[in-house]
């Protein structure tokens, strides 16, 4: 029953998110064929920051988007159908989670290519001189050289992914939690405001866990080693891990209050 | 008595600090067409979202089939609410597979030939038809199902009366005696021909549980009964 709950919500989801995707390409294209025609350097930057710039945005609309798409199915109109269908109210929560990640990762991943493209793009035009003088001065003042920041860019996409899988879930249990008085008096309000204070204090959480807890990846350019000593002796960069774990299994956690609240205090109206 | 199909006892609901089911308590019938009557706000509506799991915070007990409103009663249940809900995104086909995907009952066959049958096109999108369109896609969605209960909350209240006839035809011509129907309406008179048992609900109470041959016994009519029942409480 899940795969048929996934396969629904993926085609509603499409639905709205087709739209963002379609304006999110034109943008793309549009700067890259500005890029391709114009020769300026300054202009051929523009553009690929034109692209980034696309993708962000298409990033949080369909964020906002895999939002309203739970709200309305869930608690609108259309939600006198999906509650009353003879599925397990864990499954239904489960495949909106999936679903919406499936199109926020999506984008993400453009988002993330097109960053990568940009950055060799910038490359190219500064020339293998230039970047390897921008090496030896990054060596000198111990930061760490382009190689060592490109893995750690591809180490932050990973971890971020995990912020992500929270923030969806922060906000499908404060749309939820406004189903009930007397947060629901508050309106789209007092969702926004749910949504921040519940992401917001869970990742502070996260921090806190992360300092008694300490579980580092350090990235150099020789190596990739966990630690959980935080002192770095050479030009690395390193990330806190136990902040990711606690971020994923809040997440989940997430998932039974909302759980319990659409099974046990929430009335359709 | 014959079996039961819902068993209410000691149901009470109130929205803030009106009470609009207060301490109820029945049972219904099984294979019987149930008319649920009573005036605007009475609770009707509230009692069939109850029934199909839609609202949790009410005191008592409710058991359909012997089951508390969940996964079980789910299967079992065709509910058309007086709402569209079918999704945005859905042209008439879509939600005939969606319905095709989710309930065992669901005879897709059947589904399309009610689509025909009130000229409903195939890949026309739900939300742009009219409400009285929308309202026989629902019914069609709702009475190919092989459920063992029908509960329809106001099932011709979008429709005109020429309609009406031909629905009425339609959900009577899909109803087997292995099902119950509970149906919400105002429109006592179009339909009466079909109740078989009649609930009335006022004031939050059951002001009357009977099968419709014993109110009719004296030359009366269900809406004349309806008539009777609510000038004394109002």
């Amino acid at each position: 029953m899940f795969g048929k709950l996934l396969k629904n919500d993926l085609k509603a989801q499409w639905f709205s998110v087709s739209a963002i995707y379609l304006c999110a390409f034109i943008a793309v294209v549009v700067c890259e064929i500005g890029a391709n025609v114009l020769k300026e350097q300054k202009q051929i930057v523009l553009c690929g920051g034109g692209v980034c710039l696309a993708l962000l945005i298409a990033s949080v609309t369909t964020l906002i988007t895999v939002a309203i798409m739970f709200k309305n199915t869930m608690f609108g109109n259309a939600g006198y159908l999906t509650l009353t269908l003879p599925v397990k109210t864990g499954s239904l929560l489960a495949s909106k989670t999936v679903s919406g990640l499936i199109w926020i990762f999506t984008v993400y991943a453009l988002l993330i290519g097109s960053l990568v493209l940009w950055f060799y793009q910038i490359k190219t035009l500064l020339g293998d001189q230039m970047t390897d003088a921008i090496n030896g001065i990054l060596n000198i003042f111990g930061v760490p050289t382009v190689k060592t920041i490109t893995l750690g860019v591809i180490i932050i996409c990973i971890l971020f992914a995990a912020i992500i899988l929270l923030a969806v879930q922060c906000m499908y249990l404060s749309l939820t939690l406004s189903q009930i008085k007397p947060i629901s008096s508050f309106g789209k309000f007092g969702t926004i405001v749910l949504f921040f204070v519940l992401a917001g204090g869970l990742l502070s959480l996260s921090g806190t866990v992360s300092n008694m807890l300490p579980l580092n990846v350090v990235i150099s350019d020789t190596a990739i080693r966990f630690t959980s000593n935080v002192g770095l002796t050479e030009a690395a960069m390193s990330y806190r891990l136990t902040g990711t774990f606690f971020n994923i299994i809040a997440s989940i956690a997430l998932h039974f209050p909302m759980k319990f609240l659409i099974n046990k205090k929430i009335n359709l109206k | 008595m014959s079996e039961k199909i819902i068993e209410v006892n000691n149901l009470s609901k109130s929205y803030g600090d009106h009470l609009v089911l207060n301490d109820i308590s029945f049972s219904l019938p099984k294979g019987e067409v149930i008319g649920l009557f009573g005036p605007n706000g009475c609770g009707k509506s509230t009692l069939m979202k109850i029934l199909t799991g839609l609202i949790h915070d009410y005191k008592g007990s409710v058991l359909i089939e012997g089951n508390a409103p969940g996964d079980k009663t789910k299967a079992i249940t065709a509910y058309l609410p007086e709402q569209t809900f079918i999704h945005d995104w859905m042209r008439n086909i879509d939600a005939i597979d969606y319905f095709n995907d989710f309930f065992k009952d669901f005879d897709k066959n059947k589904a399309l030939e009610m689509l025909k049958r009130f000229s409903l096109p195939e890949k026309q999108k739900c939300k742009t038809m009219s409400k009285g369109m929308q309202e026989k896609l629902l019914l069609s969605l709702t009475m190919s199902r092989e459920a063992g209960l029908y509960i329809l909350d106001e099932p011709m209240g979008g429709v005109d009366p020429a309609t009406r006839e031909s629905i009425l035809k339609f959900i009577m011509d899909n109803y087997t005696e292995k099902s119950t129907m509970l149906i919400s309406t105002h429109l006592i008179n179009d339909l009466q021909s079909v109740f078989t048992h009649a609930l009335f609900l006022g004031g939050g109470k059951v002001l009357l549980n009977k099968p419709a041959e014993e109110l009719t016994k004296d030359g009366k009519s269900i809406d004349d009964v309806f008539k009777e029942v609510f000038s004394n409480v109002w």
